[in-house]
């Protein structure tokens, strides 16, 4: 005998036909809870499954409170350093408007061109042996021997706005900077042979912290951030510019930047410490600054990374003063000064500061001090330009090189040893 | 018996029908030649031995001769760049189906699987290299001493520790990387004046490692769902599957984190001769069950080596390497394993790295699974918090790792000095018993001077460039200008 399709299915194959009527028609009704009398008497906390369980009504689920993956972070208001009155706030990434002038304004310095008299002698009296050739490496060492390639941001060529650029994969600056600067840096302190004291008399802090403020124009100014390094050293660093010159600093004029006002470019925050930081919790032998090293992965122009230095320097040259003199103190006894480098992929940026004074809120009367060397180039990065027939343009190449720079560096790296005195 | 006749009857019938053939050619050719023109010389090739130089045990006789020409082929190749690219998409373009190997384990009871895994023999000590060192703390190391302990102190009490965010996670392990990044630095520069290898050398940050090799015990994973190929061309068979898949043998990957390197451009002297007796018949856990019951996923995963730096870089043999030992994971691990057997992950979890370093650095000479290494290469990795000091020095004897005990006797080994404390407490700004002996094991580990081998440290690879050693930037950049016809309209 030979079955239909619908014949097989519905009367012969009945387990299947009755599946499907299950499927489509069958309901399971769950019956309800009954407890045993004796669990009631024990006074066990019974839980209904079928309440706890029901899919039409959705339970707010709650992560568990010590999951760190699951943190919310608190209200504002909750913050302990939240308070109601806002400050104007200077930080790392905050570009002013009228750059130098601007900034010399607000922290009533007087600009000069080039280094100072003490640290331009320096310059070229100490040697590194394989000077040249370690730099080279180094270079290549922060541009191209690095195995992990990342994603990079897709560029833009002036020559030829119009060209899309295919995706890049290399180091990005930040890292390359870094690599660069803690190289550079590790042939500064490889001198040690020559001077004990560059080792003993100093410590490198990774990463320190400042937090000051100061009055301008009746208003409270804070600055606070945290370079990538300092040279902390057991002995205050010595002025640049001797009494006679901070007694002429009286006649010379500040810029005039109307109708811009000077703090326009500074943010208004509401969580803020209003104690003075220098980055240490308890006294220790090497916190007197001496020099920063500030990286700089932005796409900035020179003179507004020399702004952010000159604050910086600012802020750690405040905060030694109150530390050294008095919390309140406004007329100085003695100047304070700090130095600082700040660079980006292939140039250096060399700022000396002296703090003369700290009454800033008056017109008139000296001024601080601020030496700028701006654009000392070690290389040329020149990128591929693939819209160029020649294919000498497709290839990323590097030239210019100079080593004159790291020689600055070194110059203000060990500027202020006992041993440098007499060179 | 029966059954083994006709087979063979049957067996010789197939042979028959596919040198058909060859056998009609020859007698052809045969017919045509003339006497003048024959040789009394074989011009035939030289007979195909059955296996390929080596020893290969019981290993299939195809199955050796195509490690043999993978070899071959692997040494044919000029550059490392070529060979690297050529391991990640060797089996296919997404990869090959590989064991995910955990550099930490995050289950309880594999210390004898992490052992067998890598081939490794680990000894509760420091090698005689190491050890016969002499460490004279009141004099030559006596300033050294002061800024370490000077260092341990700024970050730990004095300074204001900032790192940006209001609540970071990975707080433990950033503040962990931050405190080596310093320690390392100051340590360095100081002993750069006296010891020369620590002023020429490369000091990199934050590293990622990784690293692949074949390893006997596993046949390895079936890629039942080999799609990519069999659905662009029908052609391919599915099934049966080649013999390769029925070895004892099977793919890992794994990687880590390093939080500082150095390299120098010579290696460390080897601290066992490979010869001696704990290198080829020390004995080691065996562990050979299927590693996704020990937790150890398996996926599509394109094979890759990389050692932190690239083949061209001067620096290329790994002095010391750092791990931080407050990993952010730990907590945990010690929640759900208990205090014990996470402190045992992550004793293993040194050991995995300097196996990792190690492989990644042979591959960067030249040499892979299929050509083995020729000289020994040997790393030193420290774990540490601040306080408690993990030494291990590595050496990597063999990378034929797919071969059996039997065949290849060389085993990699582990010197550990685990745990050892550098202080007690530090409290009041002041650090409490201080530990002259950890001090002399760590700065037995700087002092170590890398040697010259007196062998070719890149063999395999004949057209390597000396000029990667100086790199050449120019003083000026040639400035290229392209003329071109200007031609006018004449109309």
């Amino acid at each position: 005998m030979r079955l239909t399709k619908e014949l097989f299915y519905y009367k012969i194959n009945k387990v299947k036909w009755l599946k499907t009527v299950w499927k489509t028609r069958g309901k399971y009704k769950n019956p309800p809870l009954q407890v045993p009398e004796a669990i009631e008497k024990l006074g066990v906390n019974i839980v209904d499954p079928l309440e706890e369980f029901r899919t039409d009504i959705k339970k707010e689920w709650k992560p568990p409170a010590d999951d760190p993956r699951f943190y919310e972070e608190p209200s504002p208001t909750e913050n302990p350093l939240y308070k109601e009155n806002p400050v104007t706030c200077y930080s790392y990434n905050i570009k002013f408007l009228q750059n130098i002038d601007q900034v010399c304004v607000l922290t009533k310095t007087q600009n000069f061109d080039g280094l100072p008299q003490n640290v331009s002698d320096l310059v070229n009296k100490i040697e590194i042996p394989n000077k040249e050739k370690l730099l080279k490496r180094y270079i290549m060492h922060s541009q191209d021997w690095v195995s992990k390639k990342v994603k990079l941001p897709r560029r833009i060529d002036k020559e030829n706005l119009k060209f899309k650029f295919p995706r890049e994969y290399g180091i990005p600056p930040s890292q390359s900077i870094g690599i660069f600067l803690t190289d550079l840096l590790r042939m500064c302190q490889s001198t040690a042979a020559q001077f004990p004291n560059a080792v003993q008399g100093r410590r490198l802090i990774h990463s320190p912290f400042i937090n000051t403020h100061y009055m301008f124009n009746d208003k409270n100014i804070l600055i606070r951030g945290s370079p990538s390094y300092m040279l902390g050293s057991n002995q205050d660093l010595q002025p640049f510019a001797n009494q006679e010159i901070i007694d002429k600093s009286i006649d010379m004029p500040l810029p005039d930047l109307y109708p811009v006002e000077p703090t326009i470019d500074l943010i208004k925050e509401h969580f803020y410490n209003d104690s003075t930081c220098n980055g240490f919790k308890l006294p220790y032998a090497f916190n007197r600054p001496h020099t920063l090293f500030m990286q700089n992965s932005d796409h900035w122009n020179n003179v507004d990374r020399q702004c952010r230095s000159l604050m910086f320097c600012f802020a750690y040259a405040t905060a030694r003063a109150r530390e050294r003199f008095g919390e309140d103190v406004v007329k100085l006894p003695e100047p304070v000064s700090v130095q600082c480098v700040n660079m980006d992929q292939t140039t250096l940026n060399f700022t000396c500061f002296q703090l003369n004074t700290l009454d800033i809120n008056t017109e008139g009367g000296i001024k601080n001090f601020v030496w700028f060397d701006t654009g000392n180039q070690i290389f040329k990065k020149i990128l591929p330009q693939p819209w160029k027939e020649d294919e000498y343009f497709h290839k990323k190449r590097y030239g210019e090189f100079e080593s004159t720079p790291l020689d600055k560096m070194l110059a203000l790296v060990l500027n202020g040893l006992p041993e440098t005195a007499n060179l | 018996m029966a059954t083994s006749t006709t087979r063979s009857r049957l067996f010789n019938l197939f042979d028959k029908i596919r040198y058909r053939r060859f056998i009609s050619r020859s007698n052809q050719s045969s017919a045509l030649q003339k006497a003048e023109e024959q040789d009394n010389e074989s011009h035939y090739p030289p007979i195909k031995p059955k296996y390929p130089p080596g020893e290969w045990g019981e290993m299939d006789r195809g199955i050796a001769w195509t490690w043999h020409e993978e070899g071959e082929k692997w040494k044919s190749m000029a550059s490392v760049e070529e060979r690297l690219s050529f391991l990640a998409t060797k089996d296919s373009k997404y990869g090959s189906k590989v064991w995910k190997y955990n550099s930490i384990q995050t289950n309880t009871g594999l210390s004898d699987y992490q052992q067998d895994k890598t081939k490794t023999v680990l000894i509760n000590d420091a090698p005689e290299v190491i050890s016969n060192i002499d460490i004279d703390i009141e004099n030559e190391f006596k300033d050294i001493k002061t800024i370490l302990q000077d260092k341990l102190l700024e970050e730990q009490e004095y300074l204001v520790q900032h790192l940006g965010k209001m609540y970071d996670p990975k707080k433990p392990e950033a503040l962990n990387t931050k405190l080596i990044k310093s320690l390392v630095f100051d340590l360095v520069t100081v002993l750069s004046t006296k010891y020369e290898h620590l002023f020429d050398l490369q000091l990199d940050p934050e590293v990622e490692i990784a690293a692949y090799w074949d390893r006997y015990g596993v046949p390895p994973i079936k890629p039942w769902r080999n799609y990519e190929k069999a659905k662009t061309d029908y052609s391919i068979p599915t099934w049966p599957l080649p013999k390769k898949f029925f070895q004892n043998y099977s793919k890992y990957q794994s990687q880590s984190k390093l939080s500082c390197q150095l390299r120098t451009s010579n290696p460390l002297p080897e601290f066992l001769p490979q010869d001696d007796v704990k290198c080829t018949s020390e004995p080691y856990p065996e562990c050979r069950l299927w590693p996704n019951v020990l937790g150890t996923p398996s996926g599509w995963v394109q094979p890759k080596c990389d050692p932190g730096y690239v083949p061209q870089d001067p620096y290329q043999f790994v002095n010391l390497s750092f791990v931080p030992r407050n990993l952010s994971y730990l907590p945990y691990l010690e929640k759900n394993l208990g205090a014990e057997n996470a402190a045992e992950s992550l004793k293993y979890f040194g050991m995995n790295t300097a196996f990792i370093s190690t492989v990644a650095q042979a591959y960067n000479q030249g040499f892979s699974t299929f050509v083995d290494i020729t000289y020994p290469f040997t790393t030193q990795t420290i774990m540490t918090d601040g306080r408690l000091f993990s030494i291990y020095s590595y050496q990597l004897n063999t990378l034929h790792l797919w071969k059996g005990d039997e065949v290849n006797p060389l085993r990699n080994i582990c010197f550990l000095q685990d745990s050892l404390p550098l202080y007690d407490v530090i409290e009041n700004g002041q650090i409490k018993g201080f530990n002259d002996e950890t001090f002399k094991a760590l700065m037995r580990c700087f002092v170590l001077k890398p040697v010259d081998r007196g062998c070719d440290l890149r063999p395999t690879i004949p057209q390597d460039s000396p000029n990667r050693m100086e790199p050449e930037i120019p003083k000026y950049v040639e400035e290229i200008i392209i003329e071109k016809e200007v031609i006018y309209d004449e109309s």
